[in-house]
């Protein structure tokens, strides 16, 4: 691993990237508030007034409680996450391996072109928009698992057969195929997808609440969007996002971890040794 | 140097005899593409048989039946004097490409083909120990395959194959993928381990020089599925690999292979 000045420098973890993403952060909150001089500070507030507004939503000083609105939106995030994983991973390795595979792509990328937006004015039409958890997670679920099915089926597809070929010429068993060849030969597919499904939960959970709930974030944005208020739904949106952006690179150290076996991953043993 | 004799007669305890072999693959368009046609093979016990060919011929397509991977379509196999089912011939399998799971060290490859025996924890750990000595790798044990090189990967794959303890070793084109030095490095340690282990080796390859540096018998296999050659290599040991009598005897192969070849496209 090297260095942005070209020095090799030995640590566990992406040093390089911390800098350029500093001055690109710089460069950003920079324009931000150059541009907040131009507008009222109810439609682009400035970093100081958007920081007063963001603690005092976090801080409970907002006409809705932040704790109970986050909480029931993380559940709801967390909910529909384990049914999208769950879901997805069964009908991607169907998809990829069984002999149903053949009725179930085509449906699949149906409803992956299907607009979330839909199905929330569908499901609140049929189901109201009284429900805690129904509605919002069905949608999210609809929405969000066609992408993590079609990802796991690419995976299962890409399993070697050469591999196969070779554990049945060893008489490895059923029990140690699925073990030490398909789960491990899935697992980049997992990750990447359990990425993809938490980032999608989370935005779609806040579409799906807009149309179909009287509680959580998108609720509360909502309001704030019939308030004409955008610095409040700015301030609303902040701590989540920044508590996404922590699951999210949380998840790829996970992921980073796991993979010690990928040359790539682990830059500072990399170097091939010779016969 | 030769103290091996020459498995020819076929009356050894453990030899194997194929005979009568034939393998039929329909392809996607429905035509019968005939790969084995009436194969008689003997190989005798401790012995370097080589089966030669052209890409496409069913070279490999023997050593997958003889590994119990694939169904043969008719024929019957006998093992040290009795009819044995291929699933139940002791081999170990070396790859054209090593074939080891990349998430596993290069110690787990091994014991992965262990587990499913009946072994102790401690004969495991032994016979990886051996085997990793033998191939020269004891001190990647806890590496992971991406880590080493093509050369030691194929170690590693010779390594798990010798692991399982097989009385014949069936490689497919083990060292066609290795750069010219790192495959005769392999070859010269292949021929070592022969030796000490006497194990029966069924090796495939399209390489005829290979074939006549490694083998004792090489036999020919045809586009068509049928053996039209068979030939004692009876240089003496160790050889040369550029050592005028052995490209005298891979002249001579190449020519009886190019005017079989010749032949049966003239039909």
């Amino acid at each position: 691993m090297y260095g942005y000045l070209g020095k090799r420098v030995n640590v566990g973890y992406d040093s390089r990237l911390y800098q350029p993403t500093l001055y690109t952060l710089i460069a950003f909150l920079g324009l931000w508030q150059l541009l907040s001089l131009f507008f009222s500070p109810r439609d682009l507030p400035g970093l100081v007034h958007l920081a007063e507004i963001t603690y005092s939503v976090v801080s409970g000083a907002d006409q809705f409680s932040f704790v109970e609105h986050a909480w029931i939106t993380t559940q709801r995030i967390l909910v529909s996450f384990v049914f999208i994983m769950v879901i997805g991973t069964v009908l991607g390795i169907t998809m990829g391996v069984s002999k149903y595979k053949e009725f179930l792509t085509v449906p699949v990328m149906i409803f992956l072109t299907f607009p979330a937006v839909v199905w929330a004015f569908i499901l609140v039409m049929w189901f109201g928009a009284l429900t805690t958890y129904f509605v919002v997670v069905t949608v999210t679920v609809l929405a969000v698992t066609p992408y993590v099915a079609v990802n796991i089926w690419k995976g299962a597809e890409s399993i070697d057969d050469d591999l196969l070929e070779m554990a049945h010429s060893f008489d490895l068993s059923t029990t140690a195929i699925w073990r030490h060849i398909f789960v491990p030969a899935l697992m980049p597919f997992l990750y990447s997808s359990g990425r993809l499904a938490f980032a999608l939960a989370w935005k779609l959970s806040l579409v799906a609440e807009i149309f179909g709930s009287s509680v959580g974030i998108g609720f509360v944005v909502h309001y704030y969007f019939g308030a004409v208020r955008a610095d409040m739904i700015i301030a609303w949106s902040i701590p989540m996002m920044l508590a996404m952006f922590g699951i999210e690179r949380a998840l790829k150290i996970v992921e980073k971890r796991s993979f010690a076996w990928r040359p790539e991953v682990d830059d500072v043993h990399s170097e091939v040794k010779t016969a | 140097m030769v103290n091996r004799t020459i498995a020819s007669e076929g009356d050894d305890l453990m030899s194997i005899h194929v005979t009568n072999l034939s393998k039929t693959f329909t392809e996607d368009e429905g035509e019968e593409l005939v790969v084995l046609d009436d194969i008689d093979v003997t190989v005798g016990d401790g012995e370097f048989y080589t089966v030669m060919g052209p890409s496409g011929c069913g070279k490999s397509t023997l050593l997958n039946i003889l590994a119990g991977t694939i169904p043969m379509d008719r024929g019957e196999i006998e093992y040290a004097g009795s009819p044995i089912s291929p699933t139940d011939l002791p081999v170990g399998y070396v790859f054209q490409e090593p074939r080891l799971l990349n998430w596993r060290t290069v110690g787990e490859n091994v014991d992965l083909v262990l587990r499913e025996r009946d072994l102790s924890k401690s004969q495991r750990e032994e016979r990886i120990v051996d085997v990793l000595e033998m191939v020269g790798l004891h001190d990647e044990r806890e590496s992971y395959p991406l880590r080493l090189s093509g050369g030691m990967r194929q170690r590693v794959g010779i390594a798990r194959a010798l692991a399982v303890d097989p009385s014949i070793l069936l490689m497919d084109e083990p060292f066609s993928s290795l750069d010219e030095l790192t495959a005769r490095n392999l070859r010269d340690d292949l021929l070592d381990l022969w030796k000490s282990t006497e194990k029966t080796i069924i090796f495939v390859t399209h390489d005829i020089s290979e074939a006549v540096y490694l083998s004792e018998s090489v036999t020919f296999l045809d586009t068509r599925g049928r053996i039209f050659h068979q030939s004692e290599i009876e240089h003496d040991r160790p050889r040369e690999p550029d050592d005028p009598a052995l490209l005298e005897t891979e002249a001579a192969l190449m020519k009886t292979f190019f005017d079989h070849m010749a032949t049966i496209q003239s039909v």
